[in-house]
């Protein structure tokens, strides 16, 4: 067994440039795993796309995210690529980008293709798409933006929240209930021009830097042509726009959380010892570097599994999951090892570590993207063990959970599959 | 990066397996658990007759030359059916003290009779001031007539009721540092002096107090330098400590698995009880760990063959990892089962015996987080 990903000369040649193009084109932006020290504008006057720094190494049409399937870049410089992006809190980016283009692509009428697959392509044009995502947690019928008919056009109305660089996007990926006094929600899902009479946007102040924005439609009359693919299609649609988020992210060896709170533990002297030589610190230091670890080992296995073409159940899930609650458990630990001293932010001068740990606080609480929450993911996890399935047909006598028949029941050992299971 | 297991391992995979399957019904192991040895001999001998025994043993003395990730394989397995042996001690953790500070004559003497079985040895080392560093190395050796004289006890000493052999960790002077001083030992078990005290209570596998009384040890038993053994006592417990972590992680494994079954047949108010959050929490939590534990055992054992130099970390990670993991997944397993988990014969509590006993053994989480911290060197 080999746990190192190696990188070849064509890989760090590549990594290379992603950085130097993160570093030109986007702002820096709140990341998950480096502090948040805002260097670049919060939002660029241009807001390129990211498949733009992808045209010469392959095809712009399809995926960027890494995997057997990966069409947009080559498997291995797709590794590199969401690599950096998630290094500068830019995952969402890419996600987006592979979503949209795969959506249209699919379902886009030809004048839908000829307007934006190239323009998206080549950062001309800057889609919003919403900012949840498609793993159960979100209900069709409580999308919050209604579409009724009017002739051969809509009326938009609602309110909903996207995602997307800039200030204000060229076209809105607008979700709507086209039925809403229907027995069912019927959704559909709209390319809504941002300049439309009645498109308002106005950014949040939330707990991290975002790029998440709410809009309102008020009274909107959209062009039946807006329309992508057809009536009704909205949910599959958002699957399809969500569906990279599903896709095993390359592993991170160093997690730079951790490498900063090791540092400012073993360096930092009070009341006579380092905070590193503090038993009760040092053993929830450890716990971190634990909890960061695993996450590395469960990305490991994940990236495995996709290259040699197995089959992905409930482990992509899991290991976003892990990683929430590793980065809840990061702020808590952080916090008790640091002290007050870990709720002070970039612009205090006696803040440790550039503010990071503060940053840390906020992260906790609000990761980035807002797309599922924990509890998101463990119903995926559920239904890939087969836990939410309908009820068994041999349904035996009711009884309370704390009592059960006597003896006989035995539940035949399965074989342990390995290495994945 | 390649998580997969080679063709060969594959085979010693599907062997053991079929081996376990075959010999290790739960209702086997309850009945072993129940003996007052905690010892099947002939399953001990049939695992000996498959090389289990040799296969951390260098061909050169008598054994396969396995890597610790084969080795990794069948204990994770042995976890997965709560196989009761004394694999762990003789042939894991006595034999890498050997090796490691053993002169060639005793490797030869002694090694050969380990990686076939002939004899047991089991490695005497925690006291009634339980620990695993070498502070708390006590017991007393004292020099008389070109001999070494043990006198006091040894307490929680897994197999020494079965052993041949004893391997002894002892004092023979204080020092600057608690390791210094630390001297180890080959000590017959039949020696004039020695008695030997299966410990009861809810512990699996079954522990021994050993005493010692006036018991004369030859200078030529003594393995490595005299007050200088501590190094390669670092190092067995360290090889060992991966494997065990392969064991638990097996375990862990199986206590997740019976949480799934159960909560995927067990009806209650007319659905699987699985349908049910709460149940599905406790399952998730289970497989957290079980997941978990496997894949920091394996990168513990994968770094060890490697020779990475940062295997002492990855290998007091996993510790840390299964030590506060498996006992937990127990417990997961123990809400979704409700009251037929507390029946013997059922086969969860062999489990949750083991996950609570085996969480000190070698280390609790405690002691290995500390270790990781001064491997690393925050």
């Amino acid at each position: 067994m080999d746990f190192r990903y190696h990188f070849s000369a064509e890989q760090e040649q590549f990594r290379q440039e992603v950085q130097s193009w993160i570093l030109t084109n986007l702002p820096r932006e709140s990341a998950s795993r480096i502090a948040s020290t805002a260097t670049g504008p919060d939002n660029p006057e241009s807001s390129p796309s990211i498949l733009a720094l992808l045209g010469p190494h392959g095809s712009t049409e399809a995926s960027v995210t890494p995997g057997p399937e990966s069409g947009g870049v080559d498997g291995d410089l797709a590794v590199v690529l969401m690599q950096e992006l998630e290094r500068h809190g830019l995952l969402w980016l890419a996600r987006q980008s592979t979503g949209l283009l795969q959506a249209i692509t699919d379902y886009g009428a030809a004048d839908q293709h000829g307007m934006f697959l190239s323009a998206l392509t080549m950062g001309e044009l800057v889609c919003w798409t919403p900012s949840h995502s498609s793993d159960g947690a979100v209900d069709p019928a409580r999308t919050p933006v209604e579409a009724m008919r009017d002739g051969d056009d809509f009326i938009l109305d609602g309110t909903d929240l996207f995602l997307g660089l800039g200030d204000s996007p060229d076209y809105l990926w607008a979700p709507a209930v086209s039925d809403p006094e229907g027995p069912s929600a019927v959704v559909s899902v709209f390319l809504v021009g941002a300049n439309l009479h009645g498109v308002s946007v106005s950014t949040p102040r939330r707990l991290t830097s975002s790029q998440q924005h709410r809009v309102a439609f008020e009274n909107v009359r959209v062009p039946s042509y807006c329309l992508l693919g057809r009536e009704g299609d909205g949910w599959v649609l958002n699957s399809l726009l969500h569906a990279s988020e599903m896709d095993p992210l390359p592993p991170e060896p160093n997690d730079p959380r951790v490498d900063q709170l090791l540092k400012y533990a073993g360096e930092t002297v009070r009341d006579g010892e380092t905070l590193a030589g503090e038993p009760n610190r040092q053993q929830l230091l450890m716990e971190a570097y634990i909890d960061s670890r695993i996450s590395f080992l469960f990305r490991t296995r994940d990236a495995w599994m996709s290259e040699t073409g197995q089959n992905l159940t409930y482990h992509v899930a899991q290991t976003r999951q892990w990683e929430r609650k590793t980065s809840e458990r990061m702020a808590e630990v952080s916090r008790v090892v640091v002290g007050m001293y870990a709720m002070l932010d970039s612009e205090d001068p006696r803040a440790p570590s550039q503010g990071s740990f503060e940053y840390l606080q906020r992260l906790g609480v609000a990761e980035e993207p807002p797309e599922s929450a924990v509890a998101g993911d463990a119903a995926l996890i559920a239904n890939a063990l087969g836990l939410a399935g309908p009820p068994l047909e041999a349904v035996s006598e009711t009884q309370p959970l704390d009592q059960d028949q006597t003896g006989e029941h035995s539940p035949p050992i399965a074989k342990l599959s390995s290495p994945a299971r | 990066m390649d998580l997969a297991l080679t063709e060969i391992q594959t085979l010693l995979q599907n062997s053991a397996r079929e081996f376990l399957e075959a010999e290790m019904p739960k209702s086997r192991v309850l009945e072993i658990d129940d003996s007052e040895s905690g010892f099947a001999v002939e399953i001990w001998e049939m695992m000996c007759e498959i090389g289990w025994a040799g296969m951390v043993i260098p061909e050169e003395y008598g054994g396969s030359g396995n890597t610790f990730t084969d080795l990794g394989i069948v204990q994770e397995l042995m976890g997965f059916y709560a196989c009761p042996s004394p694999l762990l001690s003789s042939a894991v953790l006595c034999s890498q003290a050997i090796l490691e500070a053993g002169d060639d004559a005793q490797k030869q003497a002694l090694l050969p009779s380990i990686a076939s079985g002939q004899q047991i040895f089991a490695f005497a080392f925690t006291e009634p001031d339980y620990g695993w560093g070498p502070g708390t190395v006590q017991l007393p050796a004292s020099r008389s007539n070109g001999n070494f004289v043990l006198n006091g006890s040894k307490l929680f000493i897994p197999d020494a009721n079965v052993a041949d052999q004893l391997v002894v960790v002892a004092r023979t002077s204080s020092g600057d540092r608690p390791d210094q001083g630390v001297t180890m030992m080959v000590v017959d078990k039949d020696s004039p002096g020695i008695s030997v005290r299966v410990q009861t209570g809810w512990i699996g596998p079954k522990v021994c107090e050993v005493d010692f009384s006036n018991v004369e040890v030859p200078e030529a038993n003594v393995l490595g330098p005299v007050g200088g053994a501590w190094p390669a006592i670092d190092t067995a417990m360290e090889r060992a400590t991966g494997a065990l972590c392969a064991y638990m992680a097996g375990g862990t494994e199986r206590v997740f698995e019976m949480a799934q079954e159960y909560s995927q047949t067990r009806i209650a108010f007319g659905v699987p009880i699985g349908t049910f959050q709460r149940v599905q929490d406790h399952v998730i939590d289970a497989l957290n760990d079980a997941d978990a534990a496997k894949w920091s055992a394996f990168d513990a054992l994968s770094q060890m063959d490697d020779g990475d130099p940062g295997a002492g970390v990855a290998v007091s990670m996993a510790k840390a990892v299964v030590s506060d993991g498996f006992p937990r997944a127990c417990d997961s397993s123990h809400h979704v089962h409700g009251g037929i988990g507390t029946d013997l014969e059922f086969g969860l509590t062999q489990y949750t015996k083991r996950a609570r006993t085996l969480q000190h053994y070698l280390g609790d989480a405690i002691f290995h987080k500390a270790r990781m911290a001064r491997l690393m060197a925050i």
